[in-house]
């Protein structure tokens, strides 16, 4: 237990320095060069103006996290579909999966203003521009992992007698899973990114609405807690889906110095 | 009679045209017996296997057990692969369960009686681990306990202590025979050791290079239960001796 807690430390210890040291460093430079704060506010200035405005924060932050998760889930709800139906169907995969590639070249930034002729100002073509985003790389990755099954394992099942959709259920999906995840945490990342993004492109309140006025209003500093806010939620998505991982495919997380080293027993 | 191959062809397609890998092998095998194939990389042993086992369907002859018909068919044999096999994201009671699953019998009663059989295996405290946990000896018999729990009377061992090191691999092979005195099955093994064929089986066949045929068969006396005493008796040597050049005849 307190070796965990050392190792804690070890790893941890780090990186909170090198940010500590970053912030001082940007403190020390603002102060001493004297730079405008509508340019670069100093850290202790963005924090101020994060009390500052805190109930207009929260009231942004509200809308612009309904929209990441709400996308983020019918994103990845398609996406498993999708990867279920193209490692199914030999026709599909031939006849989706290059669609899907293809798909991605062209810019959601172009495809939007598309989405909010059609849909309007609400919530709807916010989540879907999310769902555009998010739903790509957990595709391509559960595909990958899906097909990508040991074949042994495959034999062994077939020739207990398994049916295809056993071998599905007990052998294809279980190894996809750690893939799965895998892409749903490159897709949490991109969540509240994209939804700021949908933002931009027409609506009355969010965080992509509060970066815009405090650019029109050059106060960086607002910008700057904007940022950090935008941050902080995309972690704690990246967070909650690592958990999600853990709980779904905890026997992927066994690490080798846990495993057995006893003595053979006869 | 418990296994009969029959006039059993096999080829498959390569770039220079068909590739035959088995060549009319003709091979019984009797109720209780044990019996070892042998011979060099590649002959098509593990070919053979698939064939048995249902997963390929052969290009001619017939494949019967107890006198039934089976060729092509699976689920009537169980068989363990080279590699342990055992599936990560499954307990060591959850991999056991396996077949029965698969056959759609109650998983928690497959559960129960694989619990009840974790001693036998030596691992009875390592029921809810997973298989990452285990070390290779135990991972080998948590297969075996898989193939036990499979719940058919024919096994198809293809190499299975292929990956351990030379201790572990004795010990899993007085395991094997301990196991067999409790478990009597009819086993067909695949191996490359002369000595573990001798010490295992009844008899032993030996497998021409690709394409496969019968090149010859011996039976092994040596009384049972086997020890490693007798490894060094006059008749084991002289098995082993027989064995020996009948691998290396024509080369």
């Amino acid at each position: 237990m307190r070796r965990r807690v050392k190792k804690r430390f070890r790893d941890g210890a780090p990186p909170v320095l090198t940010v500590l040291l970053f912030l001082l460093v940007w403190e020390a430079g603002v102060r001493l060069t004297g730079i405008e704060r509508w340019l670069l506010p100093a850290p202790s200035g963005i924090a101020a103006s994060f009390a500052d405005s805190w109930e207009l924060i929260q009231r942004h932050t509200w809308p612009t996290l309904q929209e990441a998760v709400l996308g983020f889930l019918l994103g990845i709800g398609v996406a498993l579909l999708l990867a279920v139906l193209i490692q199914l169907s030999a026709w599909l995969r031939r006849g989706i999966y290059p669609l899907l590639i293809g798909s991605q070249t062209v810019p959601i930034i172009a495809v939007a203003p598309l989405l909010i002729l059609w849909f309007g100002y609400g919530l709807l073509p916010k989540v879907l521009i999310v769902a555009l985003v998010t739903f790509f790389p957990v595709v391509v990755s559960t595909v990958d992992g899906l097909s990508s099954a040991d074949p042994d394992m495959v034999r062994l099942l077939r020739s207990m007698g398994a049916k295809e959709w056993q071998v599905f259920r007990m052998v294809r999906f279980p190894h996809a899973l750690p893939s799965f995840f895998s892409g749903m945490k490159i897709a949490a990342t991109y969540g509240v990114l994209g939804a700021v993004i949908a933002e931009w492109l027409g609506a009355s309140e969010g965080l992509g609405v509060f970066l815009i006025r405090s650019q029109n209003s050059f106060a960086a500093d607002r910008v700057f807690v904007a940022i950090t806010v935008i941050t902080f939620w995309s972690l704690v998505l990246f967070g909650l889906v690592c958990l999600a991982a853990r709980w779904a495919a905890p026997w992927a997380y066994l690490r080798k110095e846990d495993s057995w080293k006893g003595e053979e027993k006869r | 009679m418990k296994l009969e191959m029959e006039a059993l062809e096999q080829s498959y397609a390569s770039p220079t045209g068909e590739r035959r890998v088995i060549d009319r092998v003709d091979l019984k095998v009797e109720e209780g017996e044990f019996v070892s194939l042998i011979g060099p990389s590649g002959c098509g042993k593990s070919t053979l296997f698939n064939l048995v086992s249902g997963l390929e369907r052969p290009l001619g002859g017939r494949i019967r057990k107890d006198g039934s018909d089976i060729t092509g068919a699976t689920g009537h044999v169980s068989y363990m692969p080279q590699k342990d096999c055992l599936f990560p994201w499954r307990t060591v009671v959850e991999n056991a369960s396996l077949a029965a699953e698969v056959a759609g019998k109650d998983k928690k009663k497959a559960r129960e009686r694989a619990e009840r059989l974790l001693p036998v295996f030596g691992l009875e405290d390592f029921a809810g681990e997973y298989p990452a946990r285990l070390s290779g000896g135990m991972r080998q018999r948590a297969a075996l306990l898989r193939t036990v729990m499979a719940d058919r009377d024919l096994w198809l061992l293809d190499e299975p202590m292929g990956a351990l090191d030379a201790l572990t691999r004795e010990r899993i092979q007085d395991w094997l025979l301990q196991i067999l005195s409790r478990f009597p099955r009819t086993v067909l093994f695949i191996t490359h050791s002369v000595d573990e064929a001798v010490y295992l089986s009844d008899r032993v066949v030996v497998l021409t290079p690709r394409p496969a045929r019968v090149k010859g068969e011996l039976s092994i006396t040596l009384p049972r239960p086997r020890t490693r005493e007798q490894m060094t008796s006059e008749a084991f040597l002289q098995a082993k001796q027989w064995l020996w050049e009948k691998l290396h005849e024509d080369k």
